[in-house]
């Protein structure tokens, strides 16, 4: 069974950059890329404390998301799949429990610093806000796998294991960010752009 | 007292990243727990921490600290009956 | 059902009960766990934190698979590397690229056992630390040095989600077979115990200061393990004439949407994953004759996974024990670990006890096996990996 899916929303936030659909989006910039989601968060009203807590990765996960669903908030949870990449994985939160457990005189670690030096968190904030409880995994690559992470989400999507897929890269190195994410779906709506590799590497560069 | 319970809801604010909030509007005496703050079991074991860390009281399960982290005013209570 | 089949024709294991599956498995016969002190790794715990630790330095472990500079390998890559090696040895693969092959490999901690003891004198610039202690840190190093070793390059990827990573790294090669796109594919995951996770896991007091209790009422929490296992997947073209240990025929993964750490009470997301399991092998509930289940010793993962349970098999619950009892909690290689012991369950016709059970969770209606069980008639095996971030699997294995 072959169909075609389509695009039917996208964002990417990538280091002074922030495009929503194809339109560029103001937003402040800083050096920092926890002031700048959390000024994004302060502008967009968005009332969810617990954005707060979130390390770097997972807000800019979740600020994306944000953006991204913006006119879908009726789809399915449970027939909504989440599946990420990325190159670091939760290397800066990593370090930061590390230095937290290196001196036994000062030796205080954070639960909540531990909790986020799973890269899969970042997932788990986006399904605990949307309600989604599809399918949900995340890779570790030194590059986004377009082939294969089309294949994969059209085979989800084309064998009626979810009606939607939020799919996407998301990458913080200390301070420098990447982060494209999709919403993919069986009906031409929205952004309506083909799901397919040429869309994503044009879409994506 | 009143130093005491400022301080500590600054710490609290800080530790737990409320930012949505000034420390001087945590109520003193509500619960912390349930449906103020929104606070969860990662916050619980956070306010463990901060106690041993800035104060230098322990803890020593989460079940203790049911009692103790119930508002702001049981968590200064414990912290001058235990303070060494 | 007509969907093709995903055949297991190798399984390589290693953990704190056995260097190889054979002896894992004796273990779990003679009911012999592997948690107690921890001696290898250097950490203020070492005699407060019982682990499934497995008691050989990494020179040792190098040695065993004949590396005797271990300079680039982590502890999570020498493990990963004797599990894969008893794998493909078993399946007797003597042409890695005669068919379409794969490796999916998972993990969390990646080389940390390395890049944690190089960090401190690194940072009070101690000249004789070396950066080549941190080339291994990446989650994709092992699986990159897996695949370099055995020549494959036909499709490579990292999983990490938490407990779940080598279930789901399972899950994902099961679909490329059934799919066509692979004919071949090693699937596991390794995790070696590291100071990072001990410490972590120790500050949200889910610990157990004994030796774990999964399923009982007085549970105090979970003990951490390490280990790694591989299961070599094929197609019937490329597994012909081979010896089969069983097929994947259900797989499914679900969000629990509910909090980072914590399951929720009606545990919905893992009623999703083993309902969608079912469906996927095209089993009623009643087919399911053990479930492997998560069963870390947490009271919160416990009585989750118990209450799921009960809502997806009623009144006809199967015999179930968690072989964390044994080993401690993997991390991300429990996956894959507890994957052997379903299929050596199914060949052997055994049903595992959980080891230092004594009570029943009051607001559970079951409670695990206590004894083993030999001589059974087992045809399916349902097993559970839930991890951090609600990511909930649940694989099913049945005889071929």
């Amino acid at each position: 069974m072959s169909s075609t899916n389509y695009i039917q929303s996208y964002c990417q936030i990538k280091n002074g950059t922030f495009i929503l659909n194809g339109k560029s989006i103001p937003f402040l910039k800083s050096d920092s890329i926890n002031d700048l989601l959390k000024s994004i968060y302060v502008e967009q009203e968005i009332d969810y404390p617990k954005f707060y807590k979130m390390d770097d990765l997972c807000k800019l996960g979740f600020i994306a998301a944000e953006f991204v669903l913006k006119g879908f908030s009726t789809i399915q949870g449970e027939r909504t799949a989440i599946i990420l990449a990325n190159a670091s994985s939760t290397l800066k939160t990593d370090l930061k429990h590390q230095n937290s457990i290196e001196d036994n005189n000062n030796y205080f670690p954070s639960p909540s610093t531990f909790v986020y030096t799973l890269p899969n968190i970042t997932i788990g904030e986006i399904a605990i806000r949307h309600k989604f409880k599809g399918e949900n995994t995340f890779f570790v690559s030194e590059q986004y796998d377009t082939s294969f992470m089309c294949q994969y989400i059209n085979s989800i999507l084309n064998n009626n294991r979810a009606d939607f897929v939020l799919t996407g890269w998301i990458e913080v190195l200390q301070e420098d960010y990447n982060c494209f994410i999709s919403l993919v779906g069986k009906e031409k709506t929205g952004f309506s752009t083909l799901f397919n590799k040429e869309t994503i590497d044009i879409l994506y560069k | 007292m009143e130093d005491l319970v400022l301080d500590l809801k600054k710490n609290i604010k800080s530790t737990l990243n409320l930012e949505h909030i000034e420390a001087e509007q945590i109520d003193t005496l509500a619960p912390l727990f349930g449906n103020g703050l929104g606070l969860d079991s990662i916050d619980a074991l956070e306010l463990i921490v901060l106690l041993e860390k800035k104060y230098g009281v322990k803890i020593k399960s989460a079940e203790d600290g049911k009692h103790v982290f119930h508002s702001v005013k049981s968590m200064a209570d414990y912290i001058i009956a235990n303070k060494k | 059902m007509n969907a093709p089949r995903v055949l297991v024709t190798g399984m390589g294991v290693v953990s704190s009960i056995g260097m190889n599956a054979e002896e894992n498995y004796q273990n779990l016969l003679s009911e012999k766990s592997g948690i107690g002190s921890i001696h290898i790794l250097k950490t203020q715990h070492h005699q407060s934190l019982p682990a499934g630790e497995i008691k050989y330095t990494n020179e040792e472990l190098g040695k065993l698979i004949g590396i005797n500079s271990i300079k680039y390998y982590s502890r999570s890559t020498l493990l990963a590397f004797i599990a894969a090696k008893e794998a493909i040895e078993q399946a007797s693969i003597t042409n890695i690229n005669e068919y379409r092959t794969g490796l999916i490999s998972a993990n969390t901690v990646g080389g940390m056992d390395k890049s944690e003891f190089f960090f401190p004198p690194w940072l009070k610039k101690n000249p004789h630390v070396h950066l080549s202690n941190i080339l291994t840190h990446d989650c994709g190093d092992s699986t990159k040095r897996l695949a370099d070793h055995f020549g494959i390059n036909e499709y490579i990827s990292t999983i990490s989600t938490a407990c779940s990573s080598s279930a789901n790294a399972i899950l994902l090669g099961a679909r490329l077979i059934r799919n066509n796109h692979l004919d071949r594919v090693i699937v596991g995951g390794t995790d070696a115990l590291t100071r990072f996770t001990l410490n972590g896991f120790n500050t949200l007091m889910i610990l157990d200061t004994e030796k774990c209790t999964p399923f009982d009422e007085n549970r105090r929490g979970l003990n951490l393990g390490e280990g790694a296992a591989y299961l070599i997947l094929e197609s019937e073209k490329a597994s012909a004439g081979k010896k089969i240990y069983g097929q994947i025929s259900g797989y499914a993964n679900a969000n629990d949407a509910f909090h980072q750490t914590a399951s929720s009470p009606d545990g919905k997301g893992a009623v999703l994953a083993m309902s969608k399991a079912l469906e996927v092998a095209g089993l009623k509930a009643t087919d399911i004759n053990y479930i492997n289940v998560h069963g870390t010793g947490t009271p919160n993962n416990d009585l989750t996974e118990g209450t799921a349970i009960e809502t997806v098999f009623g009144t006809t619950i199967p015999a179930y024990s968690s072989t964390k009892a044994y080993t401690g909690h993997t991390l991300a290689a429990c996956g894959a670990i507890e994957a052997i012991y379903s299929l050596y369950a199914i060949n052997e016709g055994v049903l595992y006890p959980n080891l230092r059970f004594n009570e029943k969770i009051k607001a559970l209606k079951t409670q695990p096996i206590t004894t083993l069980f030999r001589n059974q008639q087992i045809k399916n095996v349902l097993s559970n990996s839930f991890g951090f971030g609600g990511n909930n699997s649940s694989l099913i294995f049945s005889k071929a």
